[in-house]
């Protein structure tokens, strides 16, 4: 065998203060696929950007051998998120994407290259269809082909199989085949563990951006692999769980047989008062949507939602409040806070309206309340009146949290993923504020891709994957093991 | 048999079929029911009214292709005119005053271009250009020994039978825009940017040149609608072009060309001229008060924006806020 397609030694990259990926080495040989695998936030999209040069590392060098025939591209990279023009057709997106010269656009040439290779991919689709109009796996299969238009020396495939169907995944496999026949060497990432062992020959394992282990593949259960990927012990970050609730208690939330059209199917679900119910999953597999659902952010396509048992229709988020729901959204700064205004502000932008009711706020109040916010959840700023925007990311988070902490009648509070780029620090914080409002009889939702927390934080988790959900789980004995094997779509039993 | 054209260029032409249906009903009824409609007269009149404004809603309609807007066209059609006026003062006279506007409009659009590639939204950069322009104009409007060249402006109002020559330069100009955003490289890439800007600068496109490009035609275009319209005025007016700026968007829109970016024709925007365009010469050759003209326009746009929401059920639209224009590496991640 000649040279390695591609060798990294000892690379390593920092965004500010948090490494995201440190000391990665690993060669891979011409035709080989390497499965990379990692719990989600271990620094696998960070190497892969930097493996297709998306920004370029702090230590270490990375070497891909120079591409065959010299007219293809050194690195193609196949994104989670598709990089298709909806606008356009598919021989148009291929067309955009070759290096062809030329003032004008040859649309005979463009149409039989696009042909060619969607011919290739043996994928059911017309050159002239708009990507707009295609199924999600479609367009998948469409993004395939134009990254392998041209073989590369090295293709990256992240979790390419999501969106994909039985048959589609099989064409991707063959696809993938005769791509390593002809000399590439392909990084393949995907949790679902069945594909990893058909498809892969060596394993890159990565957890909190360190290189775990690196070997072949074959030595490996699924077992021994998950395993490999978690390994890691839960800190004292978490509160102690409340106690049990008493049975026949009504749930605060219902969803009953709730589905939502290709994302969501089936999905039954109680919210306890006083309990905190984790819904875990790998990102995209539809707890996203699920959290919307709870806040009436998004309408379910089928099923019904209950709030105390009464069937209801939450009119948008504005509903929700009103029934009692609070809804804390992943992406606080677009969705969260009004980033230019005071710590006041935005604190009282729930309850607000409540507390005053003649729509006059008192200030001596207001202060006693927010007061009380930045002192229980030990909130730094320099005045309630700075800016939220020039708060830490941990401090806004909390000011959110306690936004709905003094919320009048809360019934249920939905967190999707509330302590995304939080230190740990304000984590034992929020984790404990959250813990005390469960604790007044509010029925806590917890959306979380991060194990520990769910783990730590939950009385009662339910895993999702690709849109269902896969069984409920004991908190108190439940392991992250078992979780994992949940969400990635083994079932209970298996 | 395969077309030399794009196949999404081919569709939108197919989808402005009703465009052009009510564009000619229009005509048809007008000619059959106003004598005075059928004139060489109100014919001339009415193509010599189409020049200016097709040539500037063609510029409007790449800076909205590319999802940005040009609200600097008024000013700058308002500068050619003034610029034009000043050929007494240049060497070479009035040709050269000529190429001086065309080049003012090239210049302000590549400034504009250059303003957005630097992170100003589109509406600010130009909204502000647009004040920049028309101060400058008023202030050379002002200056002693300037007068349109009358000589040159009757060159320009040549008529081949009723038609003048601009409004043959202005299909000209119309034709091969179009075929320059469906059949070029870059064109498919300023449709691409237009689309979803985000994924055209992490594939690598050359969107900083398509960028410049697209509000460097836009401008080029507005002062060959001032020219346009110096052949109607006989005037150097700095403020001459106020009106094109809502004009030219409403054409744009009524052309079915997507306020977003990345989704229309071009060639769209010639009917939906011609509808403004003879209604606004019946209103005229009725006599009915021209502010009508105005409520009539805001219908128009009102009217069209329902029929393309209901027709729009193919391609889903990105309605999502659009962040800054030009999103460096570090911010796509």
């Amino acid at each position: 065998m000649d040279a390695a397609a591609v060798t990294c030694t000892g690379v390593s990259k920092s965004f500010g203060a948090t490494r995201a990926v440190s000391g990665i080495s690993f060669t891979i040989q011409p035709g080989e696929v390497l499965a990379l695998v990692g719990e989600n936030g271990a620094g696998k999209s960070t190497l892969m950007n930097l493996l297709s040069g998306a920004f370029p590392a702090d230590e270490g060098t990375i070497s891909i051998a120079p591409p065959g025939g010299g007219r293809g591209r050194a690195v193609a990279m196949v994104h989670q998120e598709l990089s298709l023009f909806d606008n356009l057709t598919v021989a148009e997106n291929l067309e955009l994407d070759r290096s062809a010269r030329g003032l004008f656009v040859s649309e005979r040439s463009s149409r039989a290259e696009a042909q060619r290779v969607i011919d290739e991919l043996g994928v059911g689709v017309s050159v002239d269809a708009t990507v707009g109009d295609l199924t999600v796996g479609q367009r998948q299969l469409v993004e395939v082909a134009k990254a392998i238009a041209v073989p590369p020396t090295l293709l990256i495939l992240d979790e390419p199989t999501s969106s994909l169907e039985g048959p589609q995944v099989e064409l991707l496999f063959a696809a993938v085949r005769r791509l390593t026949a002809l000399g590439t060497a392909v990084i393949f990432v995907s949790h679902r563990m069945d594909e990893l062992f058909e498809l892969c020959a060596t394993v890159l394992v990565m957890r909190d951006g360190e290189q775990v282990e690196f070997g072949r593949l074959e030595g490996h259960s699924r077992t021994s692999l998950v395993e490999s990927m978690v390994g890691r012990e839960t800190s004292a970050l978490f509160p102690d769980r409340a106690a049990a609730t008493p049975a026949g208690a009504i749930a605060e939330l219902e969803l009953r047989d709730v589905g939502l059209a290709g994302r969501l199917e089936s999905i039954s679900l109680s919210l306890l008062p006083g309990r905190v119910t984790a819904i875990a999953g790998l990102d995209g597999h539809g707890q996203g949507e699920i959290a919307e659902i709870l806040a009436g952010a998004l309408r379910p396509t089928s099923g019904e939602v209950l709030v105390r048992g009464e069937a209801v229709r939450l009119r948008g988020p504005r509903g929700a409040v009103r029934r009692g729901i609070g809804y804390i959204a992943p992406n606080r700064r677009l969705d969260g806070l009004l980033l230019d205004k005071s710590v006041a502000a935005n604190a009282m932008l729930a309850a607000g309206p409540r507390l005053f009711r003649g729509g006059v706020y008192s200030g001596r109040r207001e202060r006693s309340i927010v007061g009380g916010i930045i002192a229980d959840l030990a909130v730094k700023c320099s005045s309630m009146l700075q800016p939220i925007v020039e708060l830490s990311g941990g401090n806004q988070q909390k000011v959110l949290v306690g936004r709905w902490l003094v919320f009048p009648d809360l019934r249920v509070l939905v967190l999707n993923d509330p302590t995304r780029g939080v230190d740990v620090g304000s984590r034992a914080q929020i984790y404990s504020a959250i813990r005390a409002i469960a604790a007044d009889g509010v029925a806590v939702a917890l959306i979380s891709t991060d194990m520990q927390e769910i783990l730590g934080l939950s009385d009662e988790i339910h895993v999702v994957y690709s849109g269902r959900l896969m069984g409920a789980l004991d908190a108190e004995v439940a392991t992250e093991r078992a979780v994992m094997h949940l969400a990635m779509g083994a079932h209970d039993d298996d | 048999m395969i077309s030399p054209l794009s196949t999404t260029a081919a569709r939108s032409v197919r989808r402005a079929g009703l465009l052009w249906a009510v564009a000619l009903v229009l005509v048809v009824i007008a000619a059959i029911a106003l004598p005075a409609f059928r004139t060489p007269v109100s014919i001339n009149s009415l193509l010599a009214a189409l020049a200016p404004i097709v040539l500037i809603s063609v510029g409007q309609a790449i800076a909205v292709l590319y999802g940005g807007i040009d609200l600097s066209v008024g000013a700058v059609a308002g500068l050619s005119t003034v610029v034009l006026s000043l050929h007494t003062l240049v060497p070479g006279g009035a040709p050269v005053a000529v190429l001086l506007a065309l080049a003012a409009g090239l210049l302000i659009g590549v400034l504009n271009g250059a303003g957005v590639i630097a992170g100003i939204n589109p509406l600010l950069m130009t909204f502000a250009m647009a004040g920049v322009v028309q101060g400058l104009a008023l202030l050379l409007q002002s200056t002693p020994d300037a007068a349109v060249p009358f000589d040159l402006v009757r060159v320009f109002s040549v008529k081949v039978g009723p038609v003048p020559v601009f409004a043959i330069v202005a299909l000209v100009a119309l034709v091969l825009a179009w075929l320059w955003m469906s059949q070029s490289r870059l064109g498919r890439v300023v449709q691409a940017a237009g689309y979803d800007q985000r994924i055209a600068v992490r594939l690598g496109f050359p969107v900083r040149r398509a960028t410049i490009v697209a509000f460097a035609l836009a401008g080029l275009l507005a002062a060959m609608g001032g020219l346009a319209i110096v052949t109607r005025t006989f005037a150097a007016d700095a403020l001459v072009g106020s009106s094109s700026i809502i004009d030219s968007i409403a054409t744009v829109l009524v052309a079915g060309i997507v306020i977003t970016g990345g989704v229309g024709s071009i060639l769209s925007v010639l009917p939906a001229a011609v509808i403004i365009a003879v209604v606004g010469q019946i209103i005229t050759l009725t006599g009915t008060d021209a502010y009508y003209q105005t409520i009539f326009k805001g219908l128009l746009l009102l009217a069209a924006m329902g029929v393309y929401q209901l027709a729009g059920k193919g391609i889903r639209l990105p309605w999502r806020l659009r962040g800054a224009a030009i999103i460096t590496k570090e911010a796509a991640r």
